[in-house]
């Protein structure tokens, strides 16, 4: 009996390793025989190459210029452009914050000639035809807000207007400058609209809050409290 | 000890003599006018005769205010930069734009800066105070001696005043220091600033919407607005050059040259060459400073107080953001 049993285990083990060799992948293995390591090439350049290794070109040589029978010094072929009366450019951005509707038709201060509040831009600049704000109605985000410090009353903002603690503005990582979005605290529901005026390297924060927006969040005492940022 | 009382009693009687040689009494204020304006004696001593001395006004005046004790910024602000002020502002705006526009156009004196004023001051007009001015006038010209000399002048003002305009002097209302109507003019001003806007011949500070908007503006061009310039920034203050830039005069004396060589930090884009005053507030959280130009002072002008025309800027500009 124990004879028997290892045949059969034997026949077995026979069968499952002829049914092994039957199945294997390696069909075409007669058709391409793999080299031996020895003989195989050694490495050589791979095809594709980076532009900084590819070799110079090869300049053809060039032909020396023709001369023509022309003589050398003639009129210049450009035209000289006529002076044109110049065009009367918008100021880009108001020196205060805007909301939309100051492009409403109803708006009397559209086409008053009320006294100047900002200094005329270059005319070289390219302006905007009117008072033009960004608007981004898909943005929405949801965090907490970093807070200008005191000492940062009165320095430079990436717009380039002055930060004023007690304007209502912010500063925000990509949303474009100059455009208004609404901050909500969702703790208490009170909302806000803030001007972003300038940018934010703090990318644990969504929106960077000046002092009296913040203080109208009650952000003061407890800045951590879950704000919700949407575009306008 | 009685000799130490006498001395005492000897001292009194002398500083109160002092104190009372000053005061000028009511029987000399009134042959000064006869003499000097032409006015009727027994008019004038009608007049003063029916006018009440107000306890509740030298109440008022007497109140302890040291200077160290004054409000902080941060809660002066909030009487009266609030929603409802900014609310009823654009009200106001939208009710009066015509005649503001027009005030804008003739006096260069923004709309927004009008509507401040006469907001901090009234409340947009509501509230232009319950005292009769001849009441307020004679209580404090002839029992505040402190401030009797401005008073008496202001009532000799005010008595003149309402002769050329032809107005009772006994109806008029104002406020317990006698500044009269929606602007909150003193006599004096009223003279020398107010303007009929209205082409009624009639300059009625009182009730006259028009009226009032066009002398406020009057009395900011008349004490040097420039249009178009700006009013105030922020700025940063070098910490070791604090003391020395606030010691300065309350005035845009000196140049942005002269404050930055004595350490002002200013990013703006404003001249070298204009005029500058350093302005610190008090916040939450610390103090900070802020830097006010030739508009900042003249809004100084109409009252004499950095936060009264800080919260006047802060207003103005609120009323324009809630408007457009």
């Amino acid at each position: 009996m124990l004879n028997f049993k290892i045949l059969l285990l034997g026949f077995i083990v026979s069968s499952c390793s002829i049914n092994h060799y039957n199945h294997d992948y390696n069909h075409d293995r007669t058709t391409t025989p793999v080299a031996p390591i020895h003989s195989r090439p050694t490495y050589s350049e791979p095809t594709y190459n980076y532009p900084r290794h590819r070799p110079p070109k090869k300049l053809a040589p060039v032909a020396p210029p023709k001369r023509s029978n022309k003589p050398i010094y003639s009129k210049p072929t450009y035209r000289i452009p006529k002076k044109r009366p110049l065009k009367k450019i918008a100021p880009s951005y108001p020196a205060t914050r805007l909301k939309n509707n100051r492009n409403k038709p109803n708006n009397p201060r559209k086409n008053t000639s009320r006294p100047r509040y900002l200094k005329q831009p270059s005319k070289y600049l390219k302006q905007p035809s009117s008072n033009y704000v960004p608007n981004n109605p898909n943005y929405i985000a949801r965090g907490y807000a970093a807070q200008y410090q005191l000492a940062e009353n009165g320095i430079k903002t990436a717009s380039g207007q002055i930060y004023d603690m007690y304007n209502m503005t912010a500063a925000h990582v990509n949303l474009p400058l100059m455009s208004n979005v609404m901050v909500k605290n969702l703790r208490t529901g009170r909302t806000i609209v803030v001007t972003i005026n300038d940018r934010l390297y703090n990318k644990q924060k969504i929106i960077k809050l000046s002092y009296i927006a913040a203080d109208s969040l009650n952000l003061l005492r407890n800045p951590s409290q879950l704000l919700e940022v949407r575009g306008l | 000890m009685n000799k130490i009382k006498l001395v005492i009693l000897i001292l009194i009687l002398l500083s109160s003599a002092i104190l009372n040689a000053k005061v000028i009494t009511q029987e000399q204020f009134i042959n000064d006018m006869v003499s000097k304006h032409n006015f009727g004696k027994l008019y004038l001593t009608k007049l003063l005769g029916k006018a009440k001395v107000k306890r509740s006004i030298l109440k008022i005046m007497s109140r302890p205010t040291k200077k160290g004790k004054a409000k902080p910024w941060y809660k002066y602000r909030k009487t009266f930069v609030n929603a409802k002020k900014i609310k009823a502002g654009v009200k106001f705006w939208n009710n009066n734009a015509a005649t503001l526009q027009r005030a804008e156009m003739t006096f260069g004196v923004p709309a927004k800066i009008i509507i401040a004023i006469i907001g901090v001051e009234t409340i947009y007009g509501k509230n232009t105070g319950n005292f009769r001015v001849l009441d307020a006038l004679t209580t404090l010209a002839f029992h505040y001696p402190r401030r009797a000399d401005y008073f008496r002048k202001e009532l000799e003002n005010y008595l003149i005043l309402t002769h050329d305009e032809g107005i009772d002097p006994l109806q008029q209302k104002g406020s317990y220091a006698g500044a009269m109507g929606i602007g909150q003019f003193m006599p004096s001003s009223f003279r020398n600033y107010a303007i009929d806007f209205d082409g009624d011949n009639k300059r009625n500070i009182w009730t006259n919407y028009a009226d009032a908007i066009g002398s406020v503006a009057n009395y900011f061009n008349k004490h040097g607005w420039q249009t178009g310039k700006p009013i105030i920034t922020a700025t940063k203050i070098r910490t070791n050059s604090i003391k020395k830039l606030l010691a300065l005069d309350f005035a845009p004396k000196y140049t942005l040259q002269q404050l930055k060589q004595w350490g002002l930090l200013y990013f703006g884009t404003e001249p070298n060459y204009t005029n500058g005053m350093i302005i610190d507030l008090e916040t939450k959280l610390g103090t900070a400073y802020w830097l006010g130009f030739q508009n900042y002072y003249v809004i100084t002008r109409y009252n004499h107080s950095k936060h009264y025309a800080m919260a006047v800027y802060q207003l103005a500009e609120e009323i324009e953001n809630a408007k457009f």
